[in-house]
């Protein structure tokens, strides 16, 4: 009786956490951080898609040898598999200062195929900061609580700077600073960026 | 099982019987994920899900199609297992993600007297009809209409799922006119094993019952499936994928039925629990969990019939 009962319950345990443990699409993902003429420009953006969500999308568009799409079917896959995501804020939280960022713009989105098969999504998201005297921070996190997307865990080696001559840069990745709702619950990495002027 | 433990168990396969499964945010028009506190609260995977299953997931997805790639080259008996292995894991940590597979498995369990191994012959049976459907949909689909699939999946399984809620629905109405109307019946005097029941009152059942709500139950299309189908015949390897997508409905079933047995014993474990060896509280008791499993299955019929309209 007492070995049904464990059964039950570690069943029951495991079931329920799974539940919630269920990610379709994996990426990897990796960050620019480009400074330019004084000027946080913006955070670039390279998603490398998991083979089986990469087969999907490349079975209606089969990209040119060289792995490029043509503009005409850029803009049918931008349409098609990945507008949609302005919903979801491009799963991305930007944090300037305490400030959070209402409204997330995208430029220069490019899909393309690398290692013959693995379809990465390419794209900038313009913040514009002037580089000051004075420390700026800037957060960002990537991150989908719906769980259907399944981002690697962020790391300092996915990020790279540039442009950032004249500029003192501080690259760091943070646990977020938002209290969780119940014990245990997971929150998401944040990268953190600290820059200012070099006197 | 005791009552603190009970509860808990009770609480746990809800969870999982309820968690239902999100649209895919990229190809989907138009949707959103659900806002606020609700999003936090049912979908905030734990700490433990992101250092531990996740990367476990990530792991079983690469190696499958790393390893079905690597068949494309050379078919050694040994490559056809491990894909079938990989395959086979993969089929029980999907069936373990939200789905409304379970929610109306356990529900119908909970509407009816459903033995122990019966939960085995409808769980197998729904994984089957689950993963065969992905088959069918990717076939047709990609043999027979050439267009944008992604899109074709979509338009298919609205169909499909407009007619499964609404016999879903019926069922669920059907069965809770019954077991509002019908005479309640009590197993007090039973020894609550395995027990063979005379014909009579109960609501004991048939093999037709079984496939009767194991077809609606699986027949829309299983994204896991699809997506493993789609990619072995993006590498032109039909026979691998019908082999991968008879693993995953093993492992699926496996899954699903283990469900449905806890959802069986948590429901013994209540009805004893609440009515001890009392001969008409047994049969009140019971009376009450069929009407709630009936009721949660035309409802939930119902809510996913009308978000198709």
């Amino acid at each position: 009786m007492a070995r049904k009962t464990a059964f039950v319950l570690l069943f029951a345990f495991v079931a329920a956490f799974s539940a919630f443990a269920h990610p379709h699409v994996f990426i990897n993902n990796r960050m620019t951080v480009l400074f330019d003429a004084g000027t946080l420009k913006g955070i670039s953006f390279r998603w490398a898609f998991d083979d089986m969500f990469s087969a999907m999308i490349l079975t209606d568009f089969k990209p040119n040898v060289d792995g490029n799409f043509s503009a005409k079917q850029t803009a049918t896959i931008k349409a098609g598999a990945f507008d949609n995501l302005e919903n979801y804020h491009y799963f991305l939280a930007f944090f300037i200062g305490k400030k959070a960022v209402k409204k997330i713009r995208i430029e220069q989105f490019t899909p393309s195929v690398v290692e013959g098969s693995k379809l990465v999504y390419s794209f900038f998201v313009p913040l514009d900061l002037p580089v000051t005297g004075d420390e700026q921070t800037v957060r960002v996190t990537v991150y989908d609580d719906t769980y259907f997307v399944a981002f690697d865990l962020m790391h300092a080696d996915d990020v790279t700077v540039k442009g950032d001559s004249g500029v003192s840069v501080g690259l760091s990745i943070e646990k977020t600073k938002v209290k969780p709702l119940w014990p245990g619950q997971y929150m998401p990495d944040n990268l953190v960026i600290r820059f200012k002027e070099i006197s | 099982m005791k009552r603190p433990a009970l509860f808990l168990a009770a609480l746990l396969t809800a969870v999982t019987c309820f968690a239902q499964e999100a649209p895919n945010p990229f190809t989907a028009r138009d949707t959103r994920p659900p806002s606020g506190v609700f999003t936090s609260l049912t979908s905030g995977a734990s700490a433990f899900i992101f250092s531990v299953m996740a990367p476990v997931q990530k792991m079983l997805n690469e190696s499958l199609a790393s390893m079905t790639r690597a068949l494309k080259g050379s078919q050694s008996l040994g490559g056809l297992l491990l894909v079938a292995a990989l395959a086979l894991a993969y089929g029980i940590f999907h069936a373990a993600g939200p789905g409304h597979g379970k929610t109306i498995v356990s529900s119908f369990l909970l509407a009816n007297d459903g033995k122990i191994r019966q939960s085995f012959i409808i769980g197998y049976l729904v994984a089957a009809v689950h993963a065969l459907s992905a088959l069918a949909v990717v076939l047709v689909l990609y043999y027979l209409i050439r267009g944008i699939f992604a899109t074709g999946v979509e338009q298919a399984n609205h169909w499909i799922q407009l007619v499964t809620f609404a016999v879903i629905t019926a069922i669920g109405a059907v069965m809770l006119v019954r077991r509002s109307l019908g005479r309640a019946h009590s197993h007090a005097h039973h020894d609550h094993g395995e027990h063979d029941h005379p014909p009579g009152p109960g609501n004991e059942l048939t093999m037709r019952n079984l496939l009767g709500i194991a077809l609606p139950a699986g027949v829309i299309p299983c994204p896991g499936a699809v997506a493993v189908v789609l990619f072995a015949l993006s590498l032109h390897m039909l026979a691998v994928s019908i082999l991968a997508v008879s693993s995953i409905s093993l492992g699926m079933g496996t899954t699903i039925s283990a469900t449905g047995a806890v959802v069986i014993l948590v429901k013994r474990g209540a009805i004893k629990a609440v009515a001890g060896a009392h001969e008409k509280r047994d049969a009140k008791i019971r009376r009450i969990i069929e009407i709630a499993g009936a009721a949660i299955l035309f409802l939930f019929g119902l809510v996913f019939f009308l978000a198709q309209l």
